[in-house]
């Protein structure tokens, strides 16, 4: 009876340790959690076989990546599970990787090929989660969900980089206020220098990119949060071409900004000399003007024979200032 | 000495993890998880396939045959998630002869697990193998410019052309991408670059030029707007004189002949200058020393 009290005591001292003490566990704030009873994960009640919530899928690629909606256990705790059970945790915030992470190579930089054929380098990193609405991908579906995105990644963003070019359209020179036609030249001249249109774009190249990997929560069940491109690095000799453009495009505008100055100062004084010439010329008739007026009144006054009288008397000081007068008798 | 009820304790605390792995060493019970499957073999036939994730008992499934697999059959796992592989470097030559280096990425997944396992020795390297030469001939004599910028739908076509195979030995290909098209030449990539380098400078010159005739422009503007101005300014004494002039002329010819007089004395008064009067009228020469 000792021996049999025993044994049963083994078997509850067993099933104790295996249902109490390793039976509670807690998810973390930044984690969800995914429960397997005999490798099975729980489904949703409405499980649709569609675990990737919006993601814009092809009607081909719906098929390919068809996941059950699971059931997400939020943070909290303590939250009991049977020994027969098993929970799959993952943390949901949001981490970061570089663009040239490879667990098969090891890369200091992400080679492409423009639009011109010229090889350049690409650096820069990515943003991303574990997707709550897809953790069956995330735990189950997929293999190695990361290297998955980063493949998906690096062959979308090579694409665009082959066939990228400046949507606002070919523009070296800034817009002032001439004539267009000027710069056809240039324009002409800058197609097709599509390492300066990606440089100038980069924000645009980005946003494409995470346009372009909304569907990776609805594949992989990791969602991008942001692509961040920061460098595109073309051989030194073109970096140098283009510092060079750079460079000129400051030195024209520098000198357009110089001429434009200078113009305006000269036509401010062209305009104040034609204001100087006209107040002179206003001086010189004023005297004429008031002469007039106050030899009219004379004449209204007293006739032509006053105003001939005043005109005599005016000449009296030459008399003053003679040094001959000759006179007839 | 240990004692009795001590070793009845040990017994009951592994009995039931004993019991559990005699269970499942007999196959009495089996658990797959998700995303895998588990196929039974018995004297060489395959008894089945569970690929339904979840407890299961085989004794229910394949009847009492299943008691004879732990000593003579098999029960291989196979996993169903998707995995992915990435060849690197595959030569191909564009139409114009350019020896170019591809690589390409894709996904698989077992759809058919006894397939995979007993259909081809060595399934991974033949779909590689597989891809390797459906992209060769897919991307062989094309247009260089097609290869580089038209990879998605060149991708399909691999993908269209590998999958029927590859379905042959269980796998079903997933997403197929053109990775990398690259120049292998170091000349042609010395090249290409020299070339852009050429064209940037060729920009240069031409901003400098447009610079250079917007300034020009600018200058020759300006000099027509002064120009314009300085003889405005010129004409200003005239116009306003001439106009002041003829309103006096207008209103009373005398006056303006008396302005004119009266102007003309008081500026010779003002010079100082000698003066030697001779009468108006006078109808003789005089000779003044």
């Amino acid at each position: 009876m000792t021996y049999l009290l025993s044994f049963l005591a083994g078997i509850l001292i067993y099933a104790t340790f295996r249902v109490l003490i390793s039976g509670f566990y807690v998810v973390r704030p930044d984690q969800r959690a995914v429960l397997t009873s005999f490798g099975r994960a729980e489904r949703m009640p409405d499980d649709g076989a569609e675990g990737a919530g919006t993601s814009p899928l092809e009607p081909d690629e719906s098929e390919r990546y068809q996941y059950p909606n699971v059931r997400v256990i939020g943070p909290g705790g303590p939250y009991f599970k049977w020994p027969w059970q098993r929970v799959h945790k993952a943390s949901v915030s949001t981490q970061s990787v570089d663009l040239v992470w490879d667990p098969t190579v090891n890369q200091s930089t992400i080679e492409a090929v423009t639009k011109d054929n010229l090889t350049t380098g690409v650096n820069g990193q990515l943003r991303f989660r574990v997707s709550e609405n897809n953790l069956y991908a995330y735990f189950f579906g997929v293999e190695s969900p990361l290297e998955h995105v980063m493949g998906y990644f690096i062959s979308i963003l090579r694409e665009r980089i082959a066939t990228f070019v400046d949507p606002k359209g070919h523009e070296l020179l800034d817009k002032t206020d001439l004539p267009e036609a000027s710069s056809e030249s240039a324009i002409e001249l800058s197609e097709g220098v599509s390492i300066n249109d990606l440089r100038k774009n980069l924000p645009t190249l980005n946003t494409y990119m995470e346009q372009q990997c909304r569907s990776t929560p609805g594949r992989y069940g990791v969602e991008l949060d942001a692509a961040l491109i920061t460098t595109i690095d073309p051989p030194p000799e073109v970096d140098r071409a283009l510092s060079a453009i750079n460079s000129t495009r400051n030195q024209v505008a520098a000198d357009i900004s110089t001429a434009h100055a200078d113009s305006e100062q000269q036509i401010t004084m062209s305009k104040r000399a034609v204001e100087i010439a006209n107040n002179n010329a206003q001086a010189e008739v004023a005297p004429l003007r008031e002469l007039a007026v106050t030899l009219t009144a004379i004449k209204t006054e007293g006739g032509s024979d006053a105003l001939s009288a005043y005109l005599r008397n005016m000449r009296i000081p030459l008399l003053k200032q003679a040094k001959r007068v000759v006179r007839t008798s | 000495m240990i004692p009795l009820y001590m070793i009845s304790v040990v017994m009951g605390l592994l009995c039931i993890p004993i019991l559990l792995a005699l269970a499942k060493g007999f196959g009495l019970y089996t658990v797959v998880d998700e995303r895998q499957s588990r196929v039974f073999t018995l004297f060489g036939k395959v008894l089945g396939t569970i690929d339904e994730p979840g407890l299961h008992f085989p004794l229910a499934l394949f009847g009492p045959r299943a008691l004879l697999m732990p000593l003579f059959g098999r029960q291989q796992v196979v996993s169903q998630a998707m995995r992915q592989h990435y060849l690197r470097g595959q030569m191909v030559n564009s139409e114009e002869g350019t020896p170019m280096g591809v690589g390409i990425w894709y996904e698989m997944q077992v759809n058919d697990p006894v397939a995979y396992l007993f259909m081809n020795a060595n399934p991974e390297g033949s779909l590689q193998a597989n891809v390797a030469s459906s992209t060769i001939s897919t991307l062989s004599n094309l247009e260089m410019d097609k290869m580089l910028e038209d990879r998605h739908s060149l991708s399909r076509s691999v993908r269209q052309s590998v999958s029927p195979l590859s379905e042959k030995w269980g796998y079903r290909l997933g997403s197929v991408y053109i990775r990398k098209v690259y120049f292998t030449d170091v000349q042609m990539v010395v090249n290409i670059t020299d070339k852009v380098v050429k064209r940037l400078v060729q920009v240069t010159s031409a901003m400098k030029q447009d610079g250079e005739n917007r300034v020009g422009l600018i200058r020759s503007e300006t000099a027509y707007k002064v120009s314009q101005k300085m003889a405005e300014a010129a004409a200003a004494r005239p116009d306003v004189v001439g106009r002041a002039l003829n309103e006096i002329s207008k209103h009373d010819p005398e006056i303006l002949t008396s302005v004119m007089e009266v102007m003309e004395t008081e500026q010779l008064l003002a010079s100082g200058a000698a003066i030697e009067m001779v009468p108006e009228g006078a109808d003789m020469m005089i000779q003044l020393s």
